[in-house]
């Protein structure tokens, strides 16, 4: 990990009355994390990671490891979107990289990203995880700042998620979009929306009438999603959203639901901004 | 590309190989009946989100890195192309439709060519199934096709499949269909192009509505193909 700006190191660990703590933490500005705090009754932790410069410069690498320990129960988000500053040269880098192992579960919900006119961004989510753990994981970003006409404006977003069940890849996701070299509006890409978004769950086992369920969820026209599973226990679900608000209340309504078939547990309001 | 070559690749890539292709409509048959392509004109931006996005950035850079590794004995490397290859279907339905399309094709490949490495590429995938360009790449090395040659005809062959599938669910008339695939050679050969200029560590499948198309079609009152 030479040549990073900012880097995050996350060990969650088990205790014996079944809370989970955060064992080890490391981590070098602009990258930041504050301490656990509890919001369900399975000793879940909830972190929020921070990055107090306000957002993503050009030339920033940014890396997150995490890993949850035997049983541990982790749920990491941040407190706003991320924003990616406008590159004259180079670009940014964001590196994420999550291990989970055996019954253990992690949530990794972070906020939009907001690519802003002129960005370059590459990330990358990398998730190990063993058969029986469990993974919900959110990626989400925006077409700019679209409240001030910036629509589609960046140079490149690359957005790569892998995620490897017992060392084996089990899913490759990545978009790379330069929109001034193809139409989004076209049918297959982002057919007018202006947001999209996927969750990305595995579960050693996913509940009988889960997919049914998800795919039955009302919507309006200004959200088109769709809930898939593979290889019997991985779901893909995309969002496309004619806004981010409105995607994310659909976001949320899906991860209720997973949380709730997976977790037994309902989705909980995370206080932020 | 020598007349004996030509035979081999109008074989495997001239349609009526039974791998299943036809059987195949890759999210247009939701599209079609969602009303989001109607008409000639909205198939024809269906069909460039589809080269650009499926065949030239993903499957195509597959093809080629199969054809390359399948020069050498080792197997090693096709068996993580093939993870990687598999693993970039993102979809129940076009994960699986590539992997029974794969198996057929090498199934086949394997039984009337006498070439021991696709007897061994079979042996290894005959109960998993193996994605589609994986075998192709491969098994267009084995018979010593020209790459350019081959890449261009699995193009022109995924581009064939949904023009025939347009030409029913649409629909289109045959004419128009032949008029389509006449028109979009620029595009058939760029998407040629790039497949074989991208490498897999870079390859993409963005296509968020082509893929919520692709979960949601498994749910269509009626449906006549597989994807």
């Amino acid at each position: 990990m030479s040549g990073a700006t900012g880097k995050l190191s996350l060990v969650f660990r088990k205790r014996d009355d079944g809370v989970t703590y955060m064992a080890k933490q490391y981590y070098k500005l602009p990258l930041q994390v504050l301490r656990p705090h509890y919001q369900d009754d399975d000793g879940t932790a909830f972190v929020y990671m921070l990055n107090p410069s306000g957002g993503v410069l050009q030339n920033d690498k940014l890396y997150t490891d995490i890993v949850v320990e035997p049983n541990a129960r982790a749920l990491v988000t941040t407190p706003s979107s991320t924003k990616f500053y406008k590159s004259d040269e180079g670009h940014s880098e964001i590196s994420n990289r999550a291990e989970l192992h055996s019954g253990s579960v992690l949530e990794y919900i972070p906020e939009h990203n907001v690519p802003y006119g002129g960005s370059r961004t590459y990330q990358e989510n990398e998730f190990h995880l063993c058969k029986d753990s469990t993974l919900i994981a959110f990626d989400m970003s925006t077409a700019g700042r679209v409240s001030m006409g910036e629509v589609f404006r960046y140079d490149i977003y690359s957005s790569l998620t892998k995620i490897y069940v017992d060392g084996k890849l089990k899913l490759y996701d990545r978009a790379c979009i330069e929109p001034h070299k193809l139409d989004l509006s076209k049918p297959g890409l982002m057919e007018g929306f202006l947001s999209n978004g996927t969750i990305y769950a595995h579960a050693p086992s996913i509940p009988d009438g889960l997919i049914d369920d998800l795919n039955s969820m009302g919507h309006s026209g200004e959200i088109n999603f769709a809930a898939g599973i593979m290889d019997d226990n991985i779901i893909v679900t995309r969002f496309l959203g004619s806004d981010i608000i409105v995607l994310k209340d659909t976001v949320n309504a899906v991860w209720d639901r997973l949380r709730r078939a997976l977790l037994d547990k309902p989705a909980v309001k995370i206080r932020k901004f | 590309m020598s007349d004996s070559k030509l035979f081999y690749l109008m074989q495997i890539a001239g349609g009526t190989f039974p791998s299943g292709g036809f059987t195949q409509s890759c999210g247009l048959e939701t599209y079609v009946s969602n009303g989001k392509v109607r008409d000639e004109d909205s198939f024809r931006d269906f069909l460039y989100t589809y080269l650009g996005s499926t065949i030239s950035s993903c499957e195509g850079p597959v093809v080629c890195r199969a054809y390359e590794l399948a020069s050498s004995d080792d197997m090693e490397d096709m068996m993580t192309l093939e993870e990687l290859s598999t693993a970039s279907k993102v979809t129940k339905e076009s994960r699986e439709s590539s992997l029974r399309m794969g198996k057929a094709f090498l199934r086949i490949a394997a039984e009337i060519i006498d070439d021991s490495y696709l007897t061994d590429l079979f042996r290894i995938y005959k109960t998993d199934g193996i994605s589609y360009p994986v075998a192709y790449g491969a098994v267009c090395r084995r018979l010593d096709i020209p790459l350019k040659d081959s890449v261009e005809a699995f193009v022109f062959g995924a581009v064939n499949i949904l023009a025939q599938s347009a030409v029913k669910l649409i629909p289109l008339g045959n004419t128009q269909a032949q008029k389509i695939l006449m028109d979009i050679r620029p595009q058939m050969t760029q998407a040629a192009e790039k497949s074989m200029m991208t490498p897999v560590e870079e390859m993409t499948n963005f296509a968020p509505g082509l893929d919520i198309a692709s979960i949601q079609h498994e749910n269509l009152p009626v449906r006549l193909y597989m994807s």
